[in-house]
C-alpha cells in the first residue's frame, strides 16, 4: 500500500512551480480542466475509531482522490476532532453524531470556524435493548411496564435493589435518570465510560446468557449480531422533553456532516462533493456488517462498494 | 535555676509526659481523636463540604488563560500559535522522512495519479539489517529475537504502522532523553530549583494526557508532532529524575577528586562526574524507551498513525484478538530495542566488513524490488488476519468465569468496597485536610505541612471534592490488591533469584503493554461498577510493587542478611525481624510509586465507567471546557502529590533517624 507522504519542501515547491507553468501553458493552450482542484494542499478526513467511520472517512478520502484533490484520512479521537477542525488541521467530518456529540457541534459552529454540512443519509435511532432468552424469563416485553415486574432479574452486587440500566457514557446526553423516574421504574442508571466499554458488557452477558438491559443504537453491528429486542417506551413528543419529564422514546438524532469555515474558498468542488455525500442506510449498514460480522477489511469494503455502486457516487462528484 | 529554665525544664517534663503517654496508648488515643474531631466537624456544613457558593472557579481562570495565550499578538502579527506550529512542523520532518525511506516510498502527486519517485528500501533489506546489527551487538540469540519480532510483524500485517510509530519514536526518543538531561542538568546546578522540577515531573506523569489533549492540538496540530510531543510529556520525566540522580551520587564520590585534581567545573561535569554516572543514565534510557512505547496508544487519539492505532481501532470493535496480536507487537519491539541498546556488542565483524555486507544487504532487495513487487511492499497474501483462536479462547474463559467471578464480585463490593466507600465519601474535608497537616508535621516540617493541607483543602475549593474521595477510593483499592499481589512476588524475586530473573523482566515488560489492551477483557468479567476499574487498577500497579519491593530487599547490604544467618534465624524470621524492618522506607517509596500509578490510570478507568475525576475529565473535554478537564487533571496529580508526599517523607524521617544513631 502506497500512500502519499513525505516530499521535502523544496522538492515540492520545484515541482509546484513545474506545475504552475505547465498548468499555465496548457491553460493559455486549450480551455481550462475543470477536473483540476483549485488547491493542492491535502484535504483531511478525520477517522474516529469506530466502525461506521472507518468506511465512511475511507470513501469520502478515496472519492476527493479520484476528483484530484490530494485528499487524506487522518485518525483521530472523536471528541478530538472538533478543537482540530477549529483550527483548520481537519478538513471534513463526514460522520458526527449529533445524539452524542451535540454539545460540542454547536459550540464549533458559534465560533465560526467550522459549518454544519447536511445529513449523511439516515437518522440514528436509540432505545433499551434486551437479548431473547430475556423474554422468556419476563413475559410482558418488549412493553416497558414489564420491566418493573422483572426487576429482580436485572439486580447486581452494585445496584442493591434495583435493576441496572446500562447507558451511554454520561456526556453523551442520554436523561435517562429522569426517564426511569418518570416512568415509574426502580432501576439505577449507569453510564459505561466508552461506548467499547458498553458493547463488551453486552457481548459478555449474551455468551454467559445473562440478563442485561442496555441502550444500543441503529445503524449499529451490535443489534444485528446480538439477538434481542428494543423496549417499546411511550412514543416521543416534543412536550415530553420540554417538560423534563424525559417518559418516552428519544428523538431521532441527526448524523451530520461538517466541515472547517476555510474549506469551502480552498476546494469549492470537494465542498459540494461532502455536501452530496449521502449515503444510503441499506448500504451503510451492509459494509458494517461485512467489516464487523465477517471480519472484512474496510477499506478492501470500500472498493468494492465503489466497484458495484458507481451510479450512487457518480453523481456526487460531478 | 533560674525562672526562665525552671520554665523550660517543666516545659520538657510535660511534653516528655504528654508523649509518653501517647505512645503508650498507641494509636488507640490518636484514632479517637481524630474520630471524636471527624463527628464534630461532620455537623459543621462548611467544613464538611466546602461551600457551593465560594467554589473559586479555577477552571474559567485556565479557559481565560488558554484562549489569550492562543489569541496571543505577539510579534509582528506572528501568534504564539504560529511559532508552535513552526516548531511542530520542525519536529516532524525527520519521522516522516524516515516513514518515507523505511515504509511508504517518496511520492509525488496523489491519487490515481500518484507517482513513486523514490522506493522505500525493501522490507526484505530492513529485515536482514535489523538481523545483522543485532547479531553484531548482541550475539545469535538477541539476533534470534529480532528475526521471530520480524516474523512476527510482518505476519500479522503490523509492519508498515510499526515502522511509522518507530519513525516517531525515533524524534521522540532523542528529543526525550535531550530534554530530560538538559533539565537535569540544570537542576543539578541549581539545587533549588529541586523542589519545584519535581513536582511539576509528577504533574507531567499523573494529569491525565486527555487534560492537555485541546490544548496539545490548539498549540501543534494534530499528526504526528501532536503524537511525538504527547510521548514526550511521559517519557522524559524518568530521565530528568536519573540525571540528578546519578550526577549528585557521583559528586559525592568524586568531588574531591575533581578538586584534587584541579579540575574546573565543566571539565569536573563532562570529564568526571558524567561518566561516572553512567549507569543512572542507562536506567533514565531504559525507562524512556519503556514509557515511550507504553504511550504510542496515547499519541494515537490526536492523530498520528501507527501500531497504536491499530490497538485503539481493534479494541473499539471489540477484536479483542487484534488488539492483543498488535499490544504484544508494540511490547516484542520494546524489548528488542532495550535489550539491543542494552547489550555490550562484540568484535565478531570488523567495522568494515559489517558495512560491506549492510550494502549488499540493503542494496540487492531494493535494486530487486521493481521486478518483483513482492520486495518491495510485504504482499498482503503474506499475513494471517484472522484472529480466531484467540477470540475463542477469550469466549470461552468469560463463558466458565461467569459464576465464580460473581459470587466473589457480590462478596467483595458487599463486604469491603461498598462500606469503605461510604466511609471514605463520610470524612469531611477540613479533617483530611487536618489529618493531613498533622501527620505532616510530625514527620516532615510545618512549611511542608501547611503546603500538602493546603492542597488538600485547594482540592475543596474548587468544588470536585466527592469526585476527588472516589478517585482516591478506586485508587486506594487497587494500590492494595496491587500491594498484596507485588509484595510476595517481589520478596520472592529478591529471596530466590532465579524466580526473580523471570519475574522481574516480565514484570517490566508488562507495564508496556498499554492498559487499553485489558480494559475490554477485564469489563468483559467484571461488567460495571467499581470492581472492574479496581482490577484495571491493580493490574497495572502490580508491575512496580513487584520491581520496588524486590529492589528495596536486594538494596539491603549483604553484612545484614549474614547477620541474620549467623544467629540462626529461619528465614521467615529473618524476613520478618530483620530485613522488611530494614527496608521500611523503600518499602514505603514503594508503596508510593504504586499510588502514582494507580493514579495515572484515573482516566483509563474512566473508559470502563466511573463517577470520580476521569469522568469529569472526559465530560468536560466532551463539552470543549478545556479548562475544567485541565484543572480536574491538576487535582488528580494534587492527590499524588499529597499521597506521594506523605509516604517520602516519612520514609526521609526514617532514614534520617537511623543516620543519627
Amino acid at each position: 500500500m502506497k500512500h502519499s507522504s513525505f516530499e521535502p519542501n523544496w522538492l515540492r515547491r520545484i515541482f509546484t512551480g513545474f506545475f504552475a507553468i505547465a498548468a499555465f501553458a496548457s491553460l493559455s493552450a486549450t480551455a481550462a480542466n475543470a477536473a483540476e482542484p483549485e488547491s493542492t494542499d491535502p484535504i483531511t478526513i478525520s477517522q474516529s475509531p469506530w466502525t461506521g467511520n472507518l468506511i465512511t472517512s475511507d470513501l469520502a478520502a478515496k472519492l476527493l482522490l479520484k476528483m484530484g484533490y490530494n485528499a487524506k484520512v487522518v485518525p483521530i479521537d472523536g471528541v478530538a476532532v472538533f478543537p482540530a477542525m477549529d483550527a483548520g488541521d481537519i478538513s471534513f467530518d463526514v460522520e458526527i453524531w449529533e445524539s452524542t456529540s451535540l454539545q460540542l457541534v454547536e459550540a464549533s459552529e458559534k465560533s465560526g470556524k467550522s459549518v454544519k454540512l447536511g445529513s449523511l443519509g439516515f437518522e440514528g435511532e436509540d432505545h433499551w435493548w434486551y437479548p431473547e432468552y430475556v423474554k422468556e424469563k419476563c413475559p410482558g416485553l418488549p412493553d416497558y411496564k414489564a420491566l418493573q415486574k422483572c426487576v429482580d432479574l436485572f439486580k447486581t452486587p452494585e445496584t442493591g435493589d434495583k435493576g441496572q440500566l446500562l447507558v451511554y457514557p454520561v456526556d453523551w446526553g442520554t436523561n435517562d435518570e429522569p426517564r426511569v423516574k418518570t416512568l415509574g421504574l426502580d432501576y439505577q442508571v449507569v453510564h459505561a465510560g466508552s461506548e467499547a466499554a458498553l458493547l463488551a458488557q453486552v457481548k459478555a452477558a449474551y455468551q454467559r446468557k445473562q440478563p442485561i438491559l442496555a441502550w444500543l443504537y441503529l445503524p449499529h453491528w451490535a443489534p444485528a449480531v446480538y439477538k434481542g429486542e428494543f423496549v417499546k417506551l411511550p412514543p416521543y413528543t416534543p412536550e415530553c422533553y420540554s417538560s423534563g419529564t424525559y417518559g418516552c422514546e428519544k428523538p431521532k438524532a441527526a448524523i451530520t456532516k461538517m466541515a472547517w469555515s476555510g474549506a469551502k474558498a480552498k476546494w469549492p468542488r470537494a465542498y459540494k462533493m461532502i455536501e452530496a455525500f449521502q449515503l444510503p442506510l441499506a448500504d451503510y449498514q451492509a459494509m458494517e456488517r461485512d467489516v464487523d460480522v465477517d471480519g472484512k477489511d474496510p477499506s478492501a469494503v470500500v472498493d468494492a462498494w465503489m466497484a458495484t455502486h458507481e451510479a450512487i457516487w457518480k453523481p456526487w462528484i460531478e | 535555676m533560674t525562672y526562665g529554665q525552671t520554665y523550660t525544664a517543666y516545659r520538657d517534663h510535660t511534653r516528655d509526659v504528654y508523649l509518653r503517654w501517647i505512645k503508650g496508648r498507641g494509636g488507640l488515643a490518636a484514632l479517637l481523636v481524630a474520630a471524636i474531631f471527624v463527628a464534630a466537624t461532620r455537623h459543621v456544613a462548611p467544613l464538611m463540604r466546602w461551600p457551593s457558593d465560594l467554589t473559586i472557579p479555577f477552571d474559567g481562570w485556565l479557559n481565560g488563560i488558554l484562549n489569550s495565550i492562543a489569541g496571543l499578538d505577539s510579534f509582528g502579527g506572528l501568534t504564539v500559535r504560529d511559532a508552535t506550529r513552526a516548531v511542530g512542523a520542525v519536529i516532524a520532518q525527520p519521522a516522516e522522512f524516515l516513514r518515507a525511506l523505511l515504509a511508504t516510498g517518496f511520492t509525488r502527486g496523489f491519487g490515481e495519479q500518484q507517482v513513486m519517485v523514490f522506493p522505500s528500501i525493501s522490507w526484505l533489506s530492513l529485515v536482514l539489517i535489523i538481523i545483522i546489527a543485532c547479531y553484531r551487538k548482541g550475539g545469535a540469540g538477541l539476533a534470534a529475537f529480532a528475526a521471530m519480532t520480524c516474523l512476527y510483524l510482518l505476519v500479522f500485517g503490523l509492519w508498515a504502522s510499526t515502522i511509522t510509530t518507530l519513525a516517531q519514536l525515533a524524534v521522540a526518543v532523542p528529543l526525550s532523553l535531550l530534554l530530560g538531561f538538559s533539565v537535569g542538568l540544570l537542576v543539578f546546578r541549581f539545587r533549588s530549583l529541586e523542589g519545584v522540577v519535581f513536582a511539576v515531573l509528577n504533574q507531567m506523569q499523573t494529569i491525565p494526557l486527555f487534560a492537555y489533549l485541546v490544548p496539545i492540538i490548539m498549540f501543534f496540530g494534530i499528526g504526528t508532532t501532536a503524537g511525538i510531543l504527547a510521548v514526550v510529556i511521559f517519557a522524559a520525566p524518568p530521565m530528568v529524575r536519573a540525571t540528578v540522580f546519578g550526577l549528585a551520587e557521583a559528586k559525592a564520590q568524586y568531588a574531591e577528586l575533581a578538586a584534587a585534581v584541579g579540575a574546573t567545573p565543566a571539565q569536573a561535569l563532562w570529564k568526571i562526574l558524567l561518566p561516572a554516572a553512567q549507569t543512572s543514565l542507562r536506567l533514565g534510557l531504559n525507562q524512556v524507551i519503556m514509557l515511550a512505547f507504553a504511550t504510542v496508544i496515547l499519541a494515537a487519539l490526536v492523530g498520528a498513525q501507527g501500531i497504536g492505532y491499530e490497538v485503539l481501532t481493534a479494541l473499539q470493535r471489540l477484536a479483542i484478538g487484534r488488539g492483543l496480536v498488535a499490544g504484544l507487537a508494540i511490547t516484542l519491539t520494546a524489548i528488542l530495542f532495550d535489550q539491543f541498546l542494552q547489550s555490550k556488542g562484540s568484535p565478531r565483524f570488523s567495522g568494515r566488513w559489517i558495512i560491506g555486507i549492510a550494502v549488499v544487504v540493503t542494496l540487492i532487495p531494493w535494486l530487486l524490488s521493481s521486478k518483483f513487487p513482492q520486495l518491495d511492499a510485504y504482499p498482503r497474501a503474506w499475513t494471517l488476519t484472522t484472529t480466531r483462536g484467540i477470540d475463542d479462547l477469550v469466549d470461552f474463559i468469560i463463558q466458565i468465569s461467569y459464576v465464580p467471578i460473581s459470587f466473589v464480585q457480590s462478596v467483595l463490593v458487599v463486604l469491603v468496597f461498598s462500606p469503605l466507600k461510604a466511609l471514605l465519601l463520610g470524612l469531611p474535608w477540613f479533617s483530611v485536610a487536618a489529618g493531613v497537616f498533622v501527620l505532616s508535621w510530625k514527620t516532615a516540617s510545618l512549611t511542608r505541612a501547611f503546603v500538602l493541607g493546603g492542597l488538600v483543602a485547594l482540592i475543596a475549593a474548587t468544588g470536585f471534592w466527592d469526585r476527588a474521595v472516589l478517585t482516591f477510593y478506586l485508587c486506594f483499592a487497587g494500590s492494595i490488591i496491587a500491594l498484596l499481589v507485588g509484595f510476595p512476588l517481589g520478596i520472592l524475586s529478591a529471596r530466590k533469584p532465579k524466580v526473580g530473573r523471570f519475574i522481574l523482566p516480565l514484570a517490566d515488560t508488562f507495564q508496556t503493554l498499554p492498559a487499553f489492551i485489558y480494559l475490554i477483557p477485564v469489563i468483559m468479567l467484571f461488567g460495571s461498577g467499581d470492581v472492574p476499574c479496581i482490577v484495571a487498577i491493580a493490574i497495572f500497579a502490580a508491575c512496580p510493587a513487584i520491581r520496588y519491593t524486590a529492589a528495596a530487599l536486594l538494596s539491603l547490604p549483604t553484612s545484614l542478611v549474614e547477620v541474620g544467618v549467623q544467629i540462626g534465624a529461619t528465614p521467615w524470621q529473618r524476613l520478618t525481624i530483620i530485613e522488611l524492618p530494614a527496608a521500611l522506607p523503600g518499602i514505603l517509596l514503594t508503596i508510593a510509586q504504586v499510588a502514582l500509578m494507580a493514579l495515572a490510570m484515573v482516566v483509563v478507568t474512566a473508559l470502563i465507567g466511573t463517577t470520580d475525576l476521569g469522568q469529569l475529565i472526559l465530560l468536560s473535554i466532551s463539552k470543549a471546557n478545556s479548562g475544567q478537564a485541565l484543572m480536574a487533571g491538576i487535582c488528580v496529580a494534587i492527590i499524588g502529590v499529597v499521597v506521594d508526599g506523605l509516604l517520602t517523607d516519612k520514609a526521609n524521617q526514617i532514614n534520617a533517624r537511623r543516620r543519627s544513631t
